[in-house]
């Protein structure tokens, strides 16, 4: 791989041309780095590979040793584990809320108290999902609640 | 399914257990004094009935189930936490009483006066639990709502 980079105060925006006479797995790692920079995350739905906007993720769960992203609309599988998109996400207003599940602040609807100390979240799609116990004092602690 | 059962048994075997243990100090007390007037003392201080033990067994096994039931999300998946306390009080505290006259556990001649207030005591309470939880709910949607607004600007 040879890689080469031109510094110009005449380019007006930075644009990164990857030449290559195959996709590769290589380069697709090196293309979803490139996307989590603008808080994008390439995602496959079947054969086709996309890439989503962190704003348009309701939330992420793991099944089986895969994430799932879910948005208002569908439901798509990206590469990176669950604690990759944690890390990723947490400053766009994610938050871990059990061991298998990621939820958009932003996007949940109502939330409730619920059996022994868990929280009980609807989110804007109407789905009902369970803070667990373990993880409903970090997200009363993000809101701001004691 | 089977986190629930070991549950289930672990809350029966603590329950029977603590409360034979406090059970046979009351009749060591006071065993002689009432001896052959309850199915408890029916033996005086000498012990505690083999039957007895058994219905009580048979009582704590059906409040646990209760409390299986309305405490747990196994079969009632959404229910308000406060709504679910307050049935769970009623229900057990209508199978002890329900135990209590059949098998003739103890005197309840004079027991009705306490009726009421054993009502008013669990009308309070269920306000009381209602009103926090409706207190904290609030709380956590101002808190969101606050949330979304400070984020989304």
């Amino acid at each position: 791989m040879k890689i080469s980079m031109q510094i110009d105060g005449a380019f007006q925006e930075t644009e990164i041309l990857i030449r290559s006479p195959k996709l590769t797995p290589e380069l697709e790692q090196v293309l979803a780095a490139l996307h989590l920079l603008e808080r994008k995350i390439t995602v496959t739905n079947g054969e086709e590979t996309t890439v989503l906007d962190a704003a348009e993720i309701v939330y992420a769960e793991s099944v089986d040793r895969r994430t799932f992203v879910y948005t208002a609309s569908s439901c798509v599988e990206t590469r990176l584990r669950l604690y990759e998109l944690e890390e990723l996400l947490e400053p766009c207003g994610f938050l871990r809320i059990s061991k298998s599940c990621l939820v958009q602040i932003r996007r949940i609807r109502s939330l409730k108290a619920d059996l022994d100390r868990r929280l009980r979240l609807t989110l804007e799609t109407g789905e009902q999902i369970i803070v667990s116990r373990q993880y409903a004092d970090a997200l009363k602690l993000k809101l701001g609640v004691k | 399914m089977k986190k629930h059962l070991r549950a289930y048994f672990l809350n029966v075997m603590f329950a029977f257990g603590l409360t034979t243990a406090f059970l046979s100090v009351i009749v060591m007390l006071v065993g002689d004094q009432l001896k052959g007037e309850t199915g408890l003392t029916m033996l005086g201080s000498e012990g505690i009935p083999i039957a007895f033990l058994l219905q009580f067994l048979l009582a704590v096994m059906i409040v646990m189930a209760l409390r299986q039931l309305f405490l747990s999300d196994l079969c009632i998946k959404s229910m308000k936490p406060s709504l679910r306390v307050i049935l769970f009080l009623i229900t057990a505290l209508l199978t002890m009483t329900g135990f209590i006259l059949l098998c003739g556990w103890f005197p309840t001649e004079g027991l009705l006066i306490f009726i009421p207030g054993a009502v008013c005591a669990i009308i309070l309470n269920a306000v009381r639990l209602f009103r926090c939880e409706n207190a904290r709910n609030k709380e956590l949607a101002d808190a969101l709502a606050q949330y979304k607004s400070a984020h989304n600007s």
